[in-house]
């Protein structure tokens, strides 16, 4: 079997909040095989982002950490300064939803692109430049030599987002980590951002983990899609068949809350709100908005196991396949 | 004929803007004629992408913005161009009320739900502070809420929450045009569809007729019978949502709905557009 590129067994994350330990993911385990695209997806504070964080080892001080990450077979988490600097440089690439806060205003596009380039010394300036110049053209950008002069201000959402992915590739990554990169962007930007993200990547043999809160989004252009809930992976499975054969009912409920479009029919909620990684009851995490819920449900946390080919983390998946609703649960008060 | 509640015809918004490069001023046309009407009862949504123009629509309606040229009618009646005052503002907030996207900036964080429902009560009638008191009760009851949740701070209710008590405040006026300015758009995917069940009851239970504004379109088709679709400041097309969405005649509406995501959906590069 091929090494994968990602591989995170047990993790588990406390950050301090006030004087306290919190609970941020709770024994997350995931892999990523060569330029697999695994979607990670999962409501607000369910942990997605922490799981990327953490990958970066860019938590804040005084986090806890236990587990392991595993980049090509090392451990990311025991990497010594000069390592992880390589590994953050060459070996990992991260795009975010905000590239307005992760790009320096005073500086030009042109700096931007050509200062990791530059960094080793073994290029020249006319180089590196020439570089970025095709970097830009194969994200879509004409024009590339304007656009070097110009100051992050100038350049649209979508457009500086795309600058964003041609910094990514520039040190040739094995790893891609894309946190919401579309979720600030027109619907439309949002396709054509997606399009060239998916066709660099593919072209490229790129490994991604692409979080989102969009699970049509996460399908389309994911092989594997993981589910999150209250900082625990509670399902892995195919994207083709995320829609048809999910197993979990929060993956379910997830999936028939939105809106279908095509269709006017009342959406069938899940009842309750989600909750933190550090408000997770000892049992399932999801059993107090589970219709399903049993005794056994609430002492005992359901582990990660196969079933039908997908991983779920649910006592009663075999049971309840192909059977979930929420169509009869209480709305909430 | 019955008169539509709400009708806007040729309404213009033009904003004076810093020029890029250089100096002075240079005019932007922020809604270019946009006409449409809203039946008694009904809902029209009016979608588009930043810079469409869809939000300054709104709050022209609702009477946070001037506008430059063109008319508003409520219920029949042509509103002023002149800033109103006194008692034509408390008139006018009994006819149009606003939801905005954030429920984390919307409500002030000093205030309990009570006082923030109530404060709108005493504005608008004359009400012992039982009955008062009584209507809370009825609101937060509309939209979902817990009557413990009278009593606390919007801190400590979750984004759904912070929401339905936006809603109920907004409804506590009894206006007969709800603006719902991107309501749903913050909130979680499993929370969003209560908050969508809900605004369809409450279109059941009262005479109440909504403005949807939105960029989704999968939240659009859910809770509106027609919908206007803005570009660039101007309309290119009107109809009936199921009609709009199945068959759309404009080409920008046919690019905005090939771009939702949706099970068996792929993204595509189109012909290189810069924006």
């Amino acid at each position: 079997m091929t090494t994968p590129v990602l591989a995170i067994e047990h993790l588990h994350v406390e950050l301090p909040v006030r004087a306290e330990m919190r609970t941020v993911l709770h024994d997350v385990s995931l892999t990523i095989g060569p330029s697999e695209a695994l979607g990670l997806v999962g409501e607000s504070g369910s942990g997605k982002s922490m799981t990327a964080r953490s990958i970066m080892r860019l938590l804040s001080p005084g986090a806890s950490t236990t587990g392991t990450i595993l980049f090509e077979g090392v451990d990311v988490l025991t990497m010594h300064h000069d390592a992880l600097l390589a590994f953050r440089r060459k070996g990992v690439a991260m795009i975010y939803q905000d590239p307005r806060a992760h790009i320096n205003p005073v500086r030009t596009i042109g700096d931007f692109l050509t200062e990791g380039i530059l960094l080793d010394g073994s290029v020249s300036t006319a180089e590196a430049q020439a570089k970025v110049i095709s970097l830009l053209d194969e994200v879509g950008i004409p024009d590339a030599k304007r656009r070097l002069r110009q100051y992050p201000h100038q350049l649209s959402g979508g457009l500086l987002q795309r600058v964003m992915i041609a910094a990514a590739l520039s040190e040739e990554p094995r790893l891609l980590l894309a946190d919401e990169p579309t979720t600030a962007l027109d619907v439309t930007t949002q396709e054509e951002v997606m399009a060239i993200l998916d066709q660099l990547r593919v072209e490229r043999s790129l490994a991604m983990l692409f979080i989102t809160h969009d699970l049509d989004l996460a399908a389309a252009v994911s092989d594997r899609v993981a589910a999150m809930y209250a900082g625990v992976i509670i399902e892995v499975g195919d994207a083709a068949s995320l829609h048809t054969d999910s197993l979990h009912p929060y993956t379910v409920g997830l999936l028939d809350s939105r809106p279908e479009f095509g269709a006017r029919v009342r959406a069938r909620p899940i009842p309750g709100r989600p909750i933190l990684a550090s408000e997770a009851p000892p049992g399932c995490v999801f059993a107090e908005r589970c219709p399903y819920v049993t005794e056994r449900c609430r002492s005992e946390r359901p582990i990660l196991r196969e079933v039908d080919g997908r991983l779920v983390a649910c006592h009663r998946a075999e049971e309840l396949r192909g059977t979930i609703s929420f169509a009869g649960a209480q709305e909430p008060r | 004929m019955t008169t539509p509640i709400l009708e806007v015809r040729d309404l213009r918004k033009v904003f004076d803007v810093r020029r890029e490069q250089g100096r002075g001023k240079e005019e932007l046309v922020a809604v270019d004629d946009a006409s449409f009407t809203l039946p008694l009862n009904g809902s029209l949504a009016v979608v588009g992408e930043s810079g469409s123009g869809k939000t300054t629509v709104a709050r022209m309606i609702a009477g946070l913005e001037q506008r430059t040229s063109g008319s508003i009618l409520v219920n029949g009646v042509e509103r002023g161009l002149a800033r109103p005052r006194g008692a034509e503002r408390l008139r006018r907030g009994k006819e149009v009320q606003m939801v905005f996207q954030d429920p984390y900036s919307s409500l002030d964080p000093r205030q309990t739900i009570r006082s923030c429902i109530a404060e709108v009560l005493s504005l608008h009638f004359e009400l012992s502070s039982k009955d008062r008191d009584e209507r809370v009760a009825g609101l937060l009851g509309d939209v979902g809420l817990a009557q413990r949740h009278a009593s606390v701070h919007p801190r400590s209710l979750s984004g759904g929450q912070r929401q339905r008590v936006a809603i109920a405040r907004a409804l506590a006026a009894e206006p007969r045009v709800l603006i719902l300015d991107e309501a749903v758009s913050a909130l979680d995917v499993s929370v969003q569809a209560q908050i969508l069940n809900l605004l369809g009851d409450l279109r059941q239970t009262r005479e109440i007729s909504y403005l949807f504004i939105s960029h989704d379109l999968a939240v659009v088709q859910q809770v509106s019978d027609e919908v206007v679709v803005m570009h660039r400041g101007r309309i290119v097309e009107v109809g009936s949502t199921d009609d709009v969405l199945r068959a759309p005649a404009d080409e920008y509406t046919r690019r905005l709905i090939a771009a939702v995501p949706r099970p068996g959906w792929r993204p595509q590069r189109h012909a290189r557009t810069v924006d």
